[in-house]
Parts: structure tokens; C-alpha cells; sequence
């Protein structure tokens, strides 16, 4: 019932949304920066389901990245609740916040690679920090490496690489501890034509063998074309949130 | 209503919670060994990076690794030094003795009974006698060389007097500055008074030497503080450079810190390598040190043991050498550690 209706309810515990599979869950959340006259949240309510694939579109400046942040903690809301994974925010210690981002996938436009590791090195980078074991390691990076269509380029480094090519690595890295939730932030906004819709076929790939995809964007290509769920965010504020949208403007 | 049991649950019952007990038991241990081989796993990767940091930036190593010989090298010298100075002080204060002179006809029992006085006295160390008769052969013995001695020795012997040599009782003492009491029985005591040689005043060694060496020891605590001084400025000079170093170093990587703290590092990961690094800029500079410490050693304290005492020091030094190298490196290591650790707070927030 709740889930049809996709308004801001007022609820009594995380746990019984988390029951009921929602993996993303943000209540009322509002957060003002220094100085800043508007909020660069406001009140945003929204909940994104396990295996969903959502896309959050939004001019610059509306709000998509600190809402990023929200979600890997790297900022704290002002107001408002927010639950991913199951792990609600306000109960989380500061020390088990490399835990939680373990548990969330996460890509980002400039992709963030080390530059002098390679390909192999910099996704094994990600299973060393959760603490995986050497031989994990041996046999998860090649598989991903596989999965992302990057097989024969382990040894390469990034400055090799087309931009496509490297922000492949970028999910590999993300995806290879199989988080539940991959957030992907512009990871087309350096990229050309062809090579976007490469990265965004391998996220809708990764997203049908079961991880909830959160696609942050503002390209209206990719937006038309999917046909799939649309959270519009302007000023801070979710102003449109259809299943299957459109770019409004 | 509940059935009142008083043979208490049945056997399958307990037998159940028991298995259910080591089974839980067993999970907990397994999940333990986990933890275990985890931690030792991020700590050898943590080191890795350490090291790797240690090689990527070889100008900042090697200056920071300088610096830090420098230090090692000022604190070994002072503590060399400074063991040198009191080693010779304290064996040019044990050569110091009173000698006190009595008549050459005091007899032997008499000097018994004086060295008995002088040996109850807390701060006397030993009393060592000679009556005439001994002082005539050691003074033989001393100048058998000497010609004109012997000519005059044969000559007083011919004359019929003989040589008449007073009878000598050397003290030492324990602490030279507290000599009241040896004064006090010398002067005051009636069996010394009666046998006292009054033409020969006591020869005051202590007093002369005392001064000199006073003077010598006051030079020395100077010298002491002031290597001390230097090496406690260079610790802090050391400190400072390698904490700008590990500062440098985390801002020129502080995007892949950004990065790592994105992907889920936590704290012990994004610090541990700027802990490794600096901590083997200690170890190295302590190797370093060491050799050249003890290189510089070899060469001097030979020519050094002319002037000063050596053999107590370098004895030490030989003697203990996997101790001494052992010191310099966890000096090395607790500078560059508190450095380290001193940048990462202030620079690296979590």
C-alpha cells in the first residue's frame, strides 16, 4: 500500500520499511550549507526499492550531489531520516562509516582511479580495504574485470585507457564486493556518445542481476531512453517522481 | 496451564541446547579467527603502501631520513661523550688520596692502631700504610735509575744517619668533598698528635686536585647540558621536518585519500601508510646512525685513550652493541611515529 503511493508518510521505524525491501529510504531531509540562502535539500522524501533502477535528474546546483553525499555519509542532514541498506543514519557511529560505504557501490564522473596502480590493482584496492583474503582477491577481480568488458586490459594503467574504458574500472571497483546499491554519479558526463551508452548498458546489465542502480544524471538522452523511474529534483526539493518518465524540464 | 516438571526438560531437550550451545561456540571461535586474519591481513597491506610511499617521493626520504640521522647521531655522541667525561672524572678522583705523614720512628703497631681510626670513618674507602722502612725501598726502587739520587742515597747511609723517611698512610675516599671527618681525627685525635710528622704537613692531594677537578666536573655539566640541549633541539627539528614531510605527503595524495575514504577505507588503512613511512625513516636513520657512530668510535677512541679514559666506554660500546643499535632504533622509531601521528591528526580528519 505504501509503496503505491509514493508520498512522504509519516512512519514509525525504519525497520518496517526495510521489511518490505526498500533499500534507499530518505524522510524529510533537509540540509542548508553555510551561508547559503536556500537549502540545498528540502524536505525531500523518497524511497527506492531493491532492485530498482532509478534515475535522479536535476539542472547543476539542484541538489543531486549533496543528496550523494547524504547517502554515503559524507555529509550529515540537518533534518529528516534517512535509511540505506537497512542501517538507519541516526543511529550509525561515526566509526562504522567505511563499513556502511562498503556496502554501497559508488561511481563518480572523474572516475577516481589511482593513477599508478592498474586496472587489476586499482579494483583488488577495493577488496584489500574491506579486508578480502589475497585469494578472493585472485578470484573476484578477473570475474568482474570479465563482467565489465575489460578482460585483457588488467595490466594496463589508467592514462591508457579510453574514458569509457576507465570508468569501467571505476565499476568494476564498485561492484566487485557485490554491493546491494550502486550509485552512479554523472558517469557519463566525461564520455562521448557512443561510450555513454556502453557504461549505461553495463548498468542496467548490473542491474538486472539484482542491484538497485541509483543513476544521478542530467543528460535527457539517457532519460528519454530508458523509460524507466524518473525522480526530478529542483531547488532541493523533489518537484516529479514517475515510474516511467521523461526529462522535464 | 503449565505442566509442573520436576525431572526438569527432557534429555533430547538439553542434548539439543547443548549442541545448539557448541555450535554457536564453534562460529563465535570461527568468526574470531576471521577478525584475526583480517586484521593481520590489513596491517601487511597497510605496510606495503607504507613502503611504497617510502620509495614513490626519494627527495623528501632523503632529507627527512638526514635529518633524522643528524639527531641520532647528536644523541649518540652526547651520550657517548658525556659517559667519556665521567668515566675520566671519576678516575682521576679515585687516584686522589690524603697522605698523612708520621715520624719514621713510629712503630708498626702504632700505625695499626692509627689505621684502625681511620678505617671506622663511613666515607674512607681504604687506608693503605707504609711504615719508613717500605717508603726507603719504594723510593729506592723508584729512582734506581736516577744516578745523583743513589750517589746521595749511598753518601747519607756512609754518613751513619741513614736516610730516614717518614712512615705514610694514604685514604681514599668514597665521596672526596666530605673529608671534615678525616680532617677532625686528624687534628683533634691525641695518638695522631703524639706520632705526627709536624714538619711535613699533610699533603693536601685532595685539596689541590679537588679544585681542578671540581672545575673539570663543572666543565663538564656545562658540556653535558649543552649536548643535550643540541640533541633536544634536533629532536624537535626532526620532529617538525618530518611532520611537514608527512604533511606534504598527504596533501599531494589527497585525492586517493578522498578515493579511498569514498570506497569505504577506514581510519587504520588511510593512516597506517603515513605511519609506515615515517616510522622507517626512524629505522634507516637509526642504521645509519649506528654505523656511522660507531665507525667514528673506532677511529677516535683510540687516540682519544691517551688524554681521557676510554676502556669503561668502549668495553660498553662492544659489549653491547645489539642493545645500543637496538636504543638508536626505537628512539628513530618513537621520533618518527610521534611526527607522523603528530600530521595525520591535524591534517587527516576523518
Amino acid at each position: 500500500m505504501l509503496l503505491a503511493s509514493r508520498r512522504a508518510e509519516p512512519f514509525q521505524s525504519a525497520y518496517f520499511y526495510v521489511k518490505i525491501d526498500i533499500v534507499i529510504l530518505l524522510d524529510r531531509v533537509t540540509k542548508t550549507y553555510a551561508k547559503a540562502l536556500q537549502p540545498a535539500l528540502d524536505g525531500v522524501s523518497l524511497h527506492i526499492q531493491a532492485r530498482e533502477f532509478a534515475i535522479i535528474v536535476g539542472a547543476s546546483g539542484a541538489g543531486k550531489s549533496t543528496l550523494l553525499k547524504m547517502l554515503t555519509r559524507e555529509e550529515k542532514p540537518h533534518d529528516g531520516k534517512i535509511v540505506v541498506g537497512g542501517i538507519d543514519y541516526d543511529t550509525l557511529d561515526d566509526r562504522d562509516i567505511p563499513l556502511l560505504r562498503r556496502k554501497i557501490g559508488v561511481v563518480f564522473q572523474d572516475f577516481k582511479l589511482l593513477p599508478n596502480r592498474t586496472v587489476y590493482e586499482n579494483v583488488a584496492l577495493s577488496l584489500e580495504i574491506s579486508g578480502h583474503s589475497n585469494k578472493e582477491i585472485r578470484q573476484n577481480v578477473p570475474r568482474i574485470l570479465e563482467l565489465v568488458g575489460l578482460r585483457g586490459k588488467e595490466k594496463s594503467f589508467p592514462r591508457q585507457l579510453s574514458g569509457g574504458e576507465r570508468q569501467r574500472v571505476a565499476i568494476a571497483r564498485a561492484m566487485v564486493r557485490q554491493p546491494k546499491i550502486l550509485v552512479a554519479d554523472e558517469p557519463t558526463g566525461n564520455l562521448d556518445a557512443h561510450n555513454t551508452w556502453e557504461i549505461v548498458k553495463l548498468l542496467l546489465k548490473i542491474n538486472k542481476f539484482g542491484t538497485t542502480v541509483v543513476l544521478i544524471t542530467h543528460s535527457q538522452e539517457i532519460v528519454n531512453r530508458l523509460n524507466t523511474r524518473v525522480i526530478t529534483i529542483s531547488e532541493g526539493k523533489v518537484v516529479s517522481d514517475v515510474p516511467h518518465g521523461g526529462f522535464r524540464q | 496451564m503449565k505442566k509442573l516438571n520436576p525431572s526438569g526438560p527432557p534429555k533430547a531437550e538439553i542434548a539439543a541446547k547443548n549442541a545448539a550451545k557448541a555450535k554457536a561456540a564453534k562460529a563465535h571461535k570461527q568468526r574470531l579467527e576471521h577478525d584475526r586474519r583480517r586484521r593481520t591481513l590489513t596491517r601487511t597491506r597497510v605496510m606495503r603502501y607504507g613502503l611504497r610511499n617510502f620509495s614513490r617521493n626519494m627527495w623528501l626520504t632523503v632529507a627527512a631520513t638526514a635529518v633524522m640521522t643528524i639527531t641520532l647521531l647528536i644523541i649518540f655522541a652526547t651520550v657517548v661523550a658525556s659517559s667519556l667525561l665521567n668515566e675520566t672524572i671519576k678516575a682521576q678522583r679515585q687516584k686522589m688520596d690524603i697522605s698523612i705523614y708520621f715520624r719514621a720512628e713510629t712503630s708498626d703497631d702504632t700505625l695499626r692502631n692509627l689505621t684502625g681510626k681511620l678505617r671506622v670513618i663511613p666515607n674512607v674507602s681504604s687506608v693503605n700504610t707504609s711504615n719508613s722502612d717500605d717508603e726507603y725501598k719504594k723510593a729506592v726502587d723508584a729512582n734506581k735509575h736516577d744516578q745523583a739520587y743513589m750517589e746521595a742515597l749511598s753518601l747519607a747511609a756512609s754518613s751513619g744517619q741513614g736516610m730516614q723517611l717518614p712512615a705514610v698512610i694514604h685514604v681514599k675516599l668514597h665521596d672526596t668533598d666530605d673529608r671534615a671527618a678525616v680532617d677532625e681525627i686528624i687534628t683533634n685525635d691525641a695518638l695522631f698528635k703524639e706520632w705526627i710528622d709536624h714538619a711535613r704537613a699533610t699533603s693536601d692531594d685532595v685539596q689541590i686536585r679537588q679544585n681542578t677537578l671540581n672545575r673539570l666536573a663543572d666543565i663538564m655539566n656545562v658540556a653535558q647540558r649543552v649536548g643535550f640541549g643540541a640533541a633536544g633541539l634536533f629532536v624537535v627539528i626532526s620532529i617538525l621536518i618530518i611532520f611537514n614531510t608527512i604533511r606534504m605527503a598527504i596533501f599531494s595524495r589527497r585525492e586517493e585519500i578522498d578515493m579511498m575514504k569514498a570506497i569505504g577505507a577506514d581510519q587504520r588503512f588511510i593512516r597506517g601508510p603515513f605511519l609506515v613511512e615515517a616510522e622507517l625513516y626512524g629505522v634507516i636513520a637509526a642504521l645509519v646512525a649506528t654505523t656511522l657512530g660507531y665507525l667514528a668510535l673506532m677511529q677516535f677512541l683510540p687516540s682519544l685513550g691517551r688524554y681521557i679514559e676510554v676502556g669503561y666506554t668502549q668495553e660498553f660500546m662492544i659489549q653491547w652493541f645489539w642493545l645500543v643499535a637496538l636504543a638508536m632504533i626505537a628512539i628513530g622509531l618513537v621520533i618518527g611515529s610521534i611526527s607522523a601521528r603528530l600530521a595525520v591528526r591535524r591534517y587527516l580528519k576523518p
